[in-house]
């Protein structure tokens, strides 16, 4: 067996809409989910990152075809699958946490009933009986840490609390023990203190189940926490793709530098922003999508779409800057110093911990 | 000798007064003062009290931030100042004018003061906003008109206001759509031609038009993208700052109070649990609650958001008055 769960190859998605306009939602992405990891996809909407995860699950809306490419998983070629085959992968091999729980789970049946079904839609045999579902559904909410399951069961999905919510929305994807989830803004609807717990419980659902995931979210704070891995997506392509700390301390693209450089930190008034506007895709621009908007920008990124450069074994970016004619980019000098800072807190902070082995444990 | 002290303290008080512009900026002019302020609703198991108690004071110039989660009585603050709902108890002063007045206070008003009663009680009844404070809303899909064209959706406002003349109407919507950063060629078009961040840049458009001196802005990124989020909050702070405007923020997103805001009130259960300027808050969490919010924060800095020592708030600290701990940072403790 390979070591990736999912391979994605030079996919294509886009959207048919009204008066033959068409939108190219994903444009050519290649990205691996390794066995056991966490990939981070980050993008600002509309970048595609969230078409991504419906395609992999083969639930796009009728109006988006694949129109070319190829999604792997175990090997399996899925986007060749009819309904039946997909049936068989969606829940049982991959499944999805949605953002919003209160859209995905029925209102007029009680939350645990949804879950015992979700057992139940998976149990192919038929061989799990009534009793049995009902004591797995309990087993799988105090998983994901509902107080009082018992007492839960039987509440419909408007009684329980947002963070609730989303828990009971974990364990009906877990019912099945898929080995792939894919969690779409999972925590975007959620207050922090709420969210850093539901951050918590998939820390640990990922230690205990080995599960692999894609984790979708636009929040750079979320991705810290989580990832192993970090794509970053720009207007239905990958613009930069490598290990979590490769993209937060040696991010390369002019566009990752923006990202960073505008989560709010601090205090001062105005906050960063990345001047201009997301690309019109229906019309995507020629060349790299992000030189409009990008200082670095130079002629040959309005003619020709860059290719991958290999900054190490594991960091990719696709920038013009890295061909061995470009002159030489810098990141703006805010962010280094700003990366700086936080790598000489980490080192502080290791020199006055020793190795954080014991916290990690602790933790 | 009483009469002595109270002399004395006439003189100190007449000091300020000739000095307070040179004395300057210890002692910020209240635009308007919150005080004790109560509000419950009526639910299916009795009456829910949703706020049991708030006070605080927004000084003029300044952007002042209300923070914390869902239930945590944050809009119903903003919508008691704003009018849309009278406080059960308590008085809500804009500079010098009482605004909103709890229902015992408004009985004894009713004694003593009748003239005043009546003014305010029409006041109130009317649901609207005291003329110098004006609302910005969460989504602004569903505050603005579907079928009312931007000229008539802004101008509305100064109609409201009691002007009549057309022109006038048509050139303050010129001004205030342009201040928002709108081209003119907008003008007669209508919401569903906007995109939300345009959408919201209207609804802004709407609220300063009437020159207000205090901003209540409910939320008004969360139901926006992240960058044009930005881009909105942006346009606030300038709007403020240029015009000299307050602004009370509310939203949950601590990371963006802390950027934009002179000052920070943490809610939680009806109650303020902690009030200082957002630095120090930001600094020196000092109850529970706040310091449990501010380690929930993940730190977009991959060693440390992977080991942060998150606090979990157990409850309590929530009886006692606001003390302040050092110059202007009030926490909610015992004794």
């Amino acid at each position: 067996m390979s070591d990736n769960i999912l391979e994605i190859r030079d996919l294509h998605v886009s959207f048919d809409m009204r008066h033959g306009e068409r939108i190219y939602a994903v444009r050519g992405i290649d990205l691996e989910v390794k066995r056991g990891e966490v990939l981070a996809l980050v993008g600002e909407s509309g970048s595609g990152k969230s078409v991504t995860g419906k395609a992999v699950l083969g639930i796009l809306p009728p109006s988006a075809s694949i129109t070319s490419g190829s999604i792997k998983y175990n090997g399996e070629e899925l986007t060749e699958l009819k309904c039946d085959g997909y049936n068989r992968i969606r829940g049982s091999e991959i499944s999805m946490v949605p953002q919003d729980p209160f859209l995905s789970l029925d209102p007029i049946a009680p939350v645990g009933a949804q879950i015992a079904e979700s057992i139940r839609k998976h149990d192919t045999g038929g061989r799990i009986g009534r009793e049995e579902r009902r004591r797995g559904a309990l087993e799988l909410m105090r998983e994901v840490g509902i107080a009082a399951a018992e007492e839960r069961y039987g509440d419909h999905p408007f009684r329980l609390s947002g963070g609730q919510r989303q828990r009971i929305a974990i364990a009906a994807a877990l019912a099945p023990s898929p080995r792939l989830l894919i969690c779409d803004e999972p925590t975007t609807a959620l207050d922090v203190t709420i969210e850093a717990q539901i951050l918590g419980l998939f820390e640990r659902l990922k230690r205990q189940r080995a599960l692999s995931m894609l984790f979708i979210t636009h929040d750079l704070g979320v991705v810290a926490r989580m990832a192993d891995r970090v794509a970053v997506m720009y207007a239905g392509r990958i613009v930069e793709i490598g290990e979590v700390d490769e993209i937060f301390y040696e991010p390369r693209h002019p566009y990752t530098w923006s990202l960073l450089s505008s989560v709010p930190s601090g205090s001062g008034g105005r906050l960063r922003i990345i001047p201009g506007y997301v690309p019109d895709m229906r019309d995507p621009p020629i060349g790299d999508a992000f030189a409009p908007r990008s200082e670095w920008a130079m002629r040959i990124d309005h003619l020709a779409h860059p290719p991958f450069f290999d900054i190490s074994p594991t960091h990719r970016v696709a920038s013009w800057l890295y061909h061995k004619n470009a002159p030489r980019a810098e990141m703006p000098s805010e962010l280094r110093e700003l990366i700086a800072a936080r790598l000489e807190e980490r080192r502080r902070f290791l020199m006055e911990n020793g190795s954080d082995k014991e916290r990690c444990e602790e933790g | 000798m009483a009469k002595y002290k109270r002399n004395k303290t006439i003189t100190i008080y007449i000091y300020r007064e000739l000095w307070g512009d040179i004395v300057g900026e210890n002692e910020r002019e209240v635009l308007l003062d919150v005080s004790d302020l109560r509000k419950s609703f009526k639910g299916s198991s009795g009456r829910v009290e949703a706020l049991s108690g708030v006070s605080f004071k927004v000084f003029s110039r300044e952007i002042f931030g209300i923070v914390g989660e869902s239930g945590s009585g944050k809009t119903t603050v903003g919508r008691i100042i704003s009018g849309l709902y009278s406080p059960s108890s308590g008085s809500v002063r804009l500079g010098n004018e009482v605004i909103a007045l709890g229902e015992d206070e408004l009985g004894k008003m009713k004694r003593s003061a009748p003239t005043e009663y009546k003014r305010l009680r029409r006041v109130m009844r009317s649901g609207r906003a005291h003329p110098e404070i004006r609302m910005v809303f969460q989504d602004p899909t569903a505050s603005l008109n579907p079928r009312m064209n931007v000229l008539e959706q802004v101008g509305e406002a100064l109609l409201a206001t009691g002007v009549r003349d057309k022109a006038e109407i048509g050139e303050g919507v010129r001004r205030a759509i342009a201040d928002v950063g709108l081209p003119p060629s907008c003008l007669y078009r209508y919401p569903h031609e906007f995109s939300g961040g345009q959408r919201q840049r209207i609804g802004i458009a709407r609220a300063i038009i009437t020159k207000p001196r205090l901003l209540i802005a409910d939320e008004p990124v969360s139901a926006l993208d992240v960058s044009v989020g930005a881009q909105v909050i942006n346009l606030i702070y300038d709007l403020a700052r240029e015009r000299g405007m307050s602004v009370i923020f509310i939203a949950h997103d601590l990371s963006l109070v802390r950027h934009v805001c002179d000052r920070v009130a943490v809610m939680y259960k009806g109650r303020i649990v902690e009030l200082a300027e957002s630095e120090e808050l930001f600094r020196h969490p000092t109850h529970p609650y706040t310091v449990a919010l501010l380690s929930a924060i993940p730190e977009p800095d991959p060693f440390f958001a992977k080991r942060a020592v998150r606090r979990v708030y157990e409850g309590g600290g929530l009886e006692g008055e606001l003390c302040e701990v050092s110059s202007g940072h009030l926490v909610l403790m015992d004794g």
